[in-house]
């Protein structure tokens, strides 16, 4: 159905009333649904709540009935769907003010208000919506979730957690951990450079290369979750090897007129004795003046975490984030103002603070971390401030119903100061270097639908950048500027429907080089060309079918380029290498969902070849220093290929019984040599047990992680750690007190206080990963 | 319209508001942090008449990384002779030169020099001892045999929050560096 496919707006037309004597409003949030007519029909006047409200909606775009709409009074609960022909009837309403919600598939909500004092007839013309993140596919009739995402509910299980953890609950996006509290996600084995965050629309722009540089972003904010699989995502990147993450805050035209809206919560956590606090509050003026406003504001502390038998030195934390956002929206022009501080320090474990090769070597054969600690919230060296602020204004213009255009205009700045362990007490206080990366993004893009069938998109987008630092050297400061041309189109025929989407870029980099005092400026030339073509095909409401084949590049980053330094925390120097080539991938999947009665099946299958992937590979003679010897990795660039699976299972036994079960696993080889790629994702699975009955949910979880057998042997200073299988139990319950509603859940997780350590955490050589943990939550909504 | 021109202009405005920041340019010059040891020193005198005998060098200018080191000295010495020997942690990369071993001094008993030889071709004998009696390693007697090569491994170890215990395997490594010793 592709006429119902329309972009976000609202249009207000003339309003029609037979006996004007009641008003209504309209307190419409990002939806679609929009009323444009009201034809009230005195039917018969008649004693309280004795009063009835009839009508039906239409689809105003096609003009067809609109069935299966769920219209409710608020003020007294009563709640019915249309039928098949858009028609409903609410029986016995008492008069007095009344406060209707209408909602449909897809679409937030829509709040008429009025004075009811006789019987009413209204017809109520909706329009849906289009969601921009996943392109065009939330419009389909027969949806079946095919994103790999994470909604609101589940976001608010996993408070208290970081960006990242609630990244990684995403099937498909695994952690690359730096100790036990920095984590960056990892998606089909690739991360940092090949992994692209999308903040709020924005890319989210930091000294991303380092890894254990965790993105800076607040999980409060968050709404919506996504791991990008569509051509959408080029919209955002076009470096997005490994893939595109995106996290969507709630939108700020969701907020009702009058009503101060409060989201409170509360999570604790023992391991840790860790607490975080959050809320958020909103506000729209009135319809009149359709100004809203929303604030944000996080704080936490987390102390050492322990491991089964012994605390974790210096793996404390501490936050304090904040947001505000403003939105306007007028009949044709919807302009949001964005501003978010983040704001975190993170202890650096200390026993993987190495001197050089020799302690290393020693901190590696000890069973347990050479540096005893007790349990402090005191965060000390070696550690990182970071700081993050983004600022983002965003200008939605509705020309006319089939033409649209966005303006996005966003300015990042990203401190990060690393603190490393002092060789005397006495000497320098600061931070060992301060990194500032400033950046500057601007987008600007048309949609166009209907247009010979076709539904697309166009953009241009500018981006300037600026890397400096202060104190010890490790990259280099420069001046990037880069501009892109993209253009993404949809075209349905019917069973079938196609995306396509292309995009160009063109990058310099100006990169100042210093050597004993005297400068030297290199210049970089990268352009090219991505693309995105995927054919979705609908067999039957049941089965659906994705095909998928792209490609994406990106150019070396300035560590490849020209890193130069020692890593304190593995002991080893890494160099540079400015002759490299930009890496290109070409990727094809599979995806297939399942959406059956009692089953519920998504899967995916890629294959995934990368020309020139740059690698970083230890050197065969290791650098003399005045502190010793240190082993030393260089960049080298060979083509690879990556095959993977996905899975997630979703099997339905009872109504209240339910069990999900899911696998990942993706390997990666040297093309020519067939040389195994080291630190990917060992083979994963989980499955849990959920009882989910009225307000009470009981899960259940068990996951196991192989071993990881495909590595170069010799090439790791340990070898991969064995096989573990953790479980994990969640309780949640959702209650109401004075009608608000108030969602408490109990977490527990490694439960048998196991100790492991997990290949992917590259602290592993030192200490096991955390022990048990129980984690108490509470999220309140107050209206 | 109106409303996106006034959009970018408002746009502009935060971006230069921005901008006043007071952060530094991209071509600043890197800045070595106060932590560096670039140059080691060992001064021998000779026991008997208390003359210098020999000063011998390892500098690395930049620290860990990027140029490799540019001294790297043997200690020559004669045979059957009794030295004694000074060491000396400089920071070249400053003006004038920081002189690290008072640094050291000041925090003896966190600190320890641990000298480790290949062969038994010389004895090296710590001198120097912190307020808690232990080894510090500044000062050493160093007594030569017959004409032999030998290897020397001189670590400095950072032993804070009362690791120090004498032990050499404990700590911080902060300097080490391979001498080769030629005996004449």
């Amino acid at each position: 159905m592709f006429s119902n496919k329309k972009r976000i707006r609202k249009k207000r037309t003339s309003i029609h009333f037979h006996s004007s004597k009641f008003s209504f409003r309209l307190m419409a949030s990002t939806c679609l649904i929009f009323l444009i007519g009201l034809f009230p029909k005195e039917i018969l006047a008649q004693k309280n709540c004795q009063f009835q409200i009839k009508g039906y909606v239409i689809d105003s775009t096609s003009n067809e009935r609109l069935g299966f709409c769920n219209i409710e009074i608020e003020n007294n609960k009563k709640t019915v769907f249309t039928n098949s022909d858009g028609e409903f009837l609410i029986k016995n309403v008492c008069p007095g003010i009344i406060d209707i919600h209408v909602s449909h598939l897809q679409c937030e909500h829509l709040h008429l208000e009025f004075n009811l004092y006789k019987d009413t007839f209204i017809i109520i013309y909706i329009q849906h919506k289009d969601v921009i993140i996943n392109g065009f596919k939330l419009t389909h009739k027969n949806e079946i979730n095919n994103q790999q995402s994470l909604n609101n509910k589940q976001i608010d299980n996993l408070k208290g957690l970081s960006i990242s953890e609630m990244f990684g609950q995403i099937n498909g996006v695994d952690l690359l951990r730096t100790g036990s509290n920095i984590s960056k996600p990892m998606v089909s084995g690739l991360h940092s450079n090949r992994v692209i965050i999308i903040n709020n629309e924005i890319r989210q722009e930091g000294q991303n290369w380092g890894l254990e540089h965790a993105p800076e972003i607040d999980g409060n904010i968050a709404q919506e979750m996504v791991l990008i699989k569509g051509s959408e995502a080029l919209r955002f990147a076009q470096d997005g090897i490994g893939g595109v993450l995106l996290m969507k805050p709630m939108s700020i035209f969701s907020e009702r007129a009058k009503t101060i809206k409060t989201h409170l919560s509360q999570s604790m956590m023992s391991n840790g004795k860790a607490y975080q606090s959050s809320f958020s509050l909103g506000y729209k003026i009135s319809e009149q003046l359709p100004l809203s406003f929303r604030i944000y504001g996080t704080i936490g502390e987390s102390g050492n975490l322990r491991a089964p038998n012994y605390y974790i030195a210096n793996t404390g934390k501490k936050e304090m984030n904040y947001a505000a956002m403003m939105g306007f929206n007028k009949t044709r022009n919807k302009i949001d103002l964005f501003y978010s501080h983040f704001n975190n320090e993170i202890g650096i474990f200390q026993g993987a603070h190495i001197g050089n090769l020799t302690d290393l070597n020693a901190a590696i054969k000890s069973d347990r971390p050479l540096v005893n600690s007790g349990f402090t919230y005191q965060i000390n060296r070696p550690n990182q401030l970071v700081e993050h602020d983004l600022i983002k204004l965003k200008n939605d213009y509705i020309i006319n119903s089939k033409n649209n255009i966005e303006l996005i205009v966003s300015y990042q700045r990203n401190q990060r100061s690393e603190y490393d362990i002092l060789r005397s007490n006495n000497s320098f206080t600061g931070p060992g270097f301060n990194y500032f990366i400033k950046t500057l993004i601007t987008d600007l893009l048309w949609s166009k639908k209907d247009f010979h069938k076709l539904n697309f998109k166009a953009g241009i987008f500018g981006i300037n950048q600026s890397n400096s630092f202060s104190g010890r050297y490790v990259v280099p400061g420069f001046i990037m500027k880069g501009g892109a041309a993209y253009f993404i189109s949809h075209l349905d025929k019917g069973k079938w429907d196609f995306e396509s989407a292309i995009r160009y870029d063109y990058k310099t980099m100006e990169v100042y080089l210093w050597n004993q005092n005297i400068m030297t400026v290199k210049n970089h030339e990268f352009n090219h060309l991505t693309y995105h073509l995927q054919a979705n095909y609908k067999k039957s409401k049941a089965h659906h079918f994705n095909f998928t084949t792209a490609s994406a590049w990106r150019p070396p980053s300035i560590n490849e380029l020209y890193i130069n330094g020692l890593h304190q925390s593995l002991a080893s120097i890494e160099i540079g290498d400015d002759q490299l080539k930009p890496e290109r991938s070409f990727n094809n999947s599979i995806q297939y969902f399942l959406n059956h009665r009692f089953i519920q099946l998504e899967t995916e299958v890629f294959y995934k070849y990368i020309h020139q992937f740059i690698n970083i590979v230890p050197t065969a003679t290791p650098v003399l220093t005045i502190r010793g010897a240190f082993p030393a990795f260089v960049y080298e660039q060979y083509d690879v290929q990556m095959i993977g699976l996905n899975y997630l299972l979703k099997y339905k036994i009872h109504e209240n019984f339910f069990i999900n079960q899911s696998s990942n696993w993706v390997i990666g080889d040297q093309f020519k040599t067939k040389k195994p790629l080291n630190q990917m994702p060992p083979l994963s699975s989980k499955i849990s047990f959920n009882f989910k009955k009225k307000n009470l949910s009981v899960l259940f979880e068990l996951m196991a992680v192989a071993r990881q057998f495909r590595y170069v042997e010799g090439s790791d200073l340990l070898e991969p750690p064995d096989a573990f299988v953790l479980l994990n139990s969640q309780i949640q319950y959702q209650f109401k007190i004075k009608n608000q509603k108030i969602n408490v859940s109990l977490d527990l997780k490694n439960m048998a206080n196991q100790s492991y350590r997990e290949y992917l955490n590259r602290l592993r050589y030192f200490t096991d990963e955390i022990g048990f943990n129980a984690i108490l939550r509470l999220h309140t909504t107050i209206n | 319209m109106k409303k996106i021109k006034l959009s970018i202009i408002s746009a502009l405005a935060m971006i230069t508001f921005y901008s006043c920041e007071k952060d530094p340019k991209p071509n600043t010059a890197p800045t070595n942090d106060s932590e560096l040891i670039t140059t080691i020193k060992l001064e021998f005198k000779d026991s008997s008449s208390g003359n210098i005998f020999k000063t011998v060098i390892f500098k690395d200018i930049d620290g860990e990384g990027g140029n490799a080191p540019t001294v790297m000295d043997s200690i020559v010495l004669n045979a059957n002779t009794v030295y004694l020997c000074q060491v000396t942690l400089l920071d070249e990369s400053k003006t004038p030169a920081e002189n690290i071993t008072d640094e050291i001094k000041n925090e003896a008993d966190e600190h320890l020099f641990v000298y480790e030889l290949t062969n038994s071709a010389l004895q090296i004998q710590i001198t120097d001892k912190d307020k808690n009696n232990l080894n510090l390693g500044i000062e050493s007697i160093w007594r030569t045999k017959n004409v032999e090569n030998s290897s020397l491994k001189l670590t400095l170890k950072h032993q804070p929050n009362g690791l120090k215990d004498g032990s050499a395997s404990k700590g911080e490594t902060d300097v080490e560096v391979n001498f080769p010793i030629k005996i004449k």
